[in-house]
């Protein structure tokens, strides 16, 4: 199975804006860029691989450039193999340009039953994917490639026919090196058939060892066994119940049996969860789905049951599912109240529980410093914490902050969200830790800064230009008088984000040791309450 | 009676190690502010560790956000002054350098905490975490998660309302996990549940210019100097706190004066 234009496709499948246009891959050699490869509407525009980007631009004008991602190619094309695993057990994936596919079809035939049949089900299969692919059945990978490469598609070749087929193809068919296919062309030497008429023991002393071996793997002197990738069996566990399951315990119960086999998996691969899908399948309704990420892999059954039992508790909250016994159900009585007139309200109990880790990680078990015991144990419970209460509450519940060069007060800083952040990503950031220190925040800021200035009624001294001090002012509609009053300190709005007020803040202290934060808006003479100094 | 007075303030520290269970020895089960006028209010000279303490309120629109950043700052801090023996009660000079090691979680359903300025006081933004949970049943449920998390050195939530089970549940998180829990609650009847370990009472006070002034008194903890109040002052310029004995109060309560001295 040959994918002549598979980096095209890759980018075509990712962006649908690239669909039927012409495009290029670009690679950037030194100053200048290099058309790597061109798609079929490109083809036509006569742009060819080697050419600069200025002239295939000169040659289409409407020319999209992409980027050529070799990596990203070949991780896509295993993930592809993978995928093609549905017809056979044996897929290899080796690089290699053009991009290709080996599939060990021996055997399968009879499971589709004709080989037309595979073939023309893998084509269909291959085109609902928008993929360009030539395809070619023969009893060597050699003589697949071989026949794929010079175009003819679906074609199923038996073993007796091989050399007559094989004859008029060209020598690049033969997967060799550009530079051995010249100096063949040199030589007049154009066919497969024509270099199998030479003598065998000519070829290596004037060719190199390939041209032989690659001919002997094409008429099958020589094995060449295929390289599959692992198959990676879904990490799955599920119970279906007999009847509806309504007891919290029994469904904990359950969900604990259920870890342990999946703990059971993970351990045998060395690997640890990522994310944990369960699905709760209801009776007459569509199933729940509860996803949970995790911040590290982790195949503790301690803590993933308590992650479950967030999202459980959860399930309930929202009303969907409510029953219970014992103290949870007195918790979660004053809401299921309020929820029970939902729509989509189910009766209750779940016919079947299922648990699947789509996503996982390689896991080590870490050596823990022997001098820092605690404060590791320490990190690692905090960790678990954030995800719990990330479960719970929702990913945008629970924030770090951040400082922000600003001088406007609500500005200068944000919430950074934890969500799942591998230990890796971590370390790459540093830049914004330095940001951190280079920049201090003023020290006399307020603990508690209102989300929204509040408008106040404030008695100034008097003054001529507005500029006045506060004497008295009405918040909450009690009366506070103003003992003193520190400040201005002006802040200038910045005009290029359309903030082009200017506020002058002063730190007020009523006679009661009470202590403001408000500013006057300079244009407008209007008074507000910014935060409180408690 | 006299004599029993005498033999009960001489024996203070250990009688109070005997009745509270969660000061075991060799461990650091409490901090001190580093402020002596304050700590030698508390039980033991000491805020314990695995408990919670409360922050009350006169008014409702007003709470103690500077002495709780002040006290979670101290539970957050790694080196106890009271790790060494809980009986013997010496404190090391004042470092002004305070390392803070684990971290704050913060419950601010309302968005107000002005997390620069608590930057400004010296918590690393890193070690801070800030719970924004939606309905009064998450926040206690939030809280009691994060007490009974042993890598988090300080839970501070504003929390009016707590039925007698949820007092006692936090109460029991907070043994369980380690960490201080610090609630600031209003003075008054929503507050009459509670199963904190100490309780204070912040007021404002007169301050000037530059320095910011509260009264804080504690009214509830065993062992404690009850109904004596001190001034806390922090200067505005360099956010320095320190705690001050007001001689207006200690005349105003002489029972409590002869009791203490």
């Amino acid at each position: 199975m040959l994918l002549p234009h598979w980096s095209i496709d890759r980018l075509r499948r990712k962006q649908p804006a690239y669909r039927h246009k012409p495009i290029a891959l670009i690679e950037s050699t030194a100053t200048r860029q290099m058309v790597i490869g061109a798609s079929e509407e490109a083809a036509d525009h006569a742009i060819r691989a080697g050419m600069t980007l200025a002239e295939a631009r000169a040659l289409c004008p409407d020319l999209t450039p992409a980027p050529y991602e070799p990596d990203r190619d070949a991780r896509a094309l295993e993930a592809l193999g993978k995928w093609m695993m549905r017809f056979s057990p044996i897929v290899e994936s080796r690089g290699g340009r053009p991009c290709h596919l080996f599939i060990d079809v021996t055997g399968c035939e009879r499971l589709y039953g004709t080989l037309q049949t595979l073939i023309a089900r893998v084509a269909n299969a291959l085109h609902s994917l928008h993929l360009t692919t030539r395809l070619a059945i023969a009893p060597t990978p050699g003589a697949a490639w071989a026949i794929a490469f010079a175009g003819q598609n679906h074609s199923i070749i038996a073993s007796d026919q091989l050399p007559q087929i094989l004859a008029p193809l060209s020598a690049r068919a033969l997967r060799i090196d550009e530079e051995l296919a010249q100096s063949l062309r040199h030589l007049g030497l154009e066919t497969i058939g024509q270099l199998l008429k030479l003598p065998r023991d000519l070829l290596p002393a004037r060719f190199g060892p390939q041209l032989l071996l690659r001919l002997d793997q094409l008429l099958d002197r020589a094995p060449e066994p295929l390289i599959s990738l692992l198959h990676e069996e879904p990490i799955h566990a599920g119970m279906d119940f007999e009847g509806v399951i309504e007891s919290l315990e029994t469904i904990w119960a359950v969900f604990q049996d259920l870890l342990r086999l999946i703990i059971l998996q993970l351990r045998k691969r060395g690997v640890g969860a990522r994310r944990l899908d369960a699905r709760f399948i209801r009776p007459h309704a569509q199933p729940l789905e509860k996803t949970i990420l995790l911040s590290r892999p982790s195949r503790d059954a301690n803590n993933l049951f308590n992650l479950l039992r967030c999202a459980i508790e959860e399930v309930q909250l929202n009303g969907l599912k409510i029953q219970g016994k014992g103290r949870k159900k007195r918790m979660i009585s004053a809401l299921s109240t309020q929820h029970s007139s939902l729509p989509e309200f189910s009766p209750d109990g779940f016919i079947g529980l299922h648990l699947s880790v789509p996503l996982f990680e390689e896991i080590t078990d870490d050596q823990i410093a022997l001098m820092n015991q605690d404060h590791h144990a320490g990190e690692i419970e905090l960790t678990h914490l954030i995800e719990r209460l990330q479960v719970r509450l929702g990913p945008e519940a629970i924030t770090c902050p951040q400082l922000v060069e600003s001088y406007i007060p609500e500005h200068a800083w944000t919430g950074n969200n934890t969500t799942s952040e591998s230990p890796k990503e971590k370390t790459k950031k540093p830049k914004k830790k330095v940001e951190e220190e280079k920049f201090s925040a003023p020290i006399s800021r307020p603990l508690q800064l209102l989300p929204m200035p509040v408008e106040l009624r404030v008695i100034v001294s008097p003054s001529n230009d507005c500029e006045g001090r506060p004497i008295a002012f009405n918040h909450k509609g009690n009366l506070h008088h103003v003992s003193h009053a520190s400040g201005p300190e002006r802040i200038a709005g910045q005009w290029w984000d359309a903030h082009n007020k200017t506020r002058d803040y002063f730190d007020v202290e009523d006679p009661e040791g009470n202590r403001f934060w408000m500013f006057r808006v300079t244009q407008t003479g209007k008074w507000y309450l910014h935060g409180m100094f408690e | 009676m006299a004599e029993v007075m005498q033999f009960i303030t001489s024996h203070r520290g250990r009688l109070q190690h005997l009745g509270l269970s969660q000061l075991k020895a060799g461990q650091g089960n409490a901090f001190a502010t580093r402020l002596p006028e304050l700590d030698q209010l508390a039980p033991l000279g000491g805020f314990a560790r695995g408990a919670v303490h409360e922050l009350l309120c006169e008014s409702s629109h007003h709470q103690a956000f500077s002495v709780a950043l002040l006290l979670a700052q101290a539970a957050s801090t790694s080196d106890d002054p009271l790790s060494t023996n809980p009986t013997t009660l010496k404190l090391p000079a004042p470092t002004p350098n305070l390392q803070i090691t684990s971290p704050i979680v913060w419950c601010d359903p309302t968005h107000q905490l002005y997390p620069p300025a608590l930057a400004a006081a010296g918590v690393p933004l890193n070690r801070l975490f800030i719970l924004q949970p939606k309905t009064p049943a998450d926040l206690i449920w939030a809280i009691a998660e994060s007490l009974r998390c042993k890598g988090v050195g300080a839970t501070v939530a504003a929390v009016s309302h707590l039925s007698r089970i949820q007092a006692r549940r936090l109460q029991l998180a907070a043994e369980s996990g380690g960490g201080a829990g610090i609630l600031l609650r209003p003075l008054g009847p929503a507050s009459t549940n509670y199963a904190a370990a100490t309780r204070w009472l912040v007021t404002p006070a007169r301050g000037t210019k530059t320095v910011q002034r509260w009264n804080v008194q504690l009214i509830h903890g065993h062992g404690g100097q009850l109904n004596k109040t001190i001034l806390l002052e922090m200067s505005r310029e360099t956010n320095h706190v320190r705690a001050v004995a007001p001689l207006v109060d200690r005349s105003a309560s002489p029972q409590t004066a002869g009791l203490s001295a």
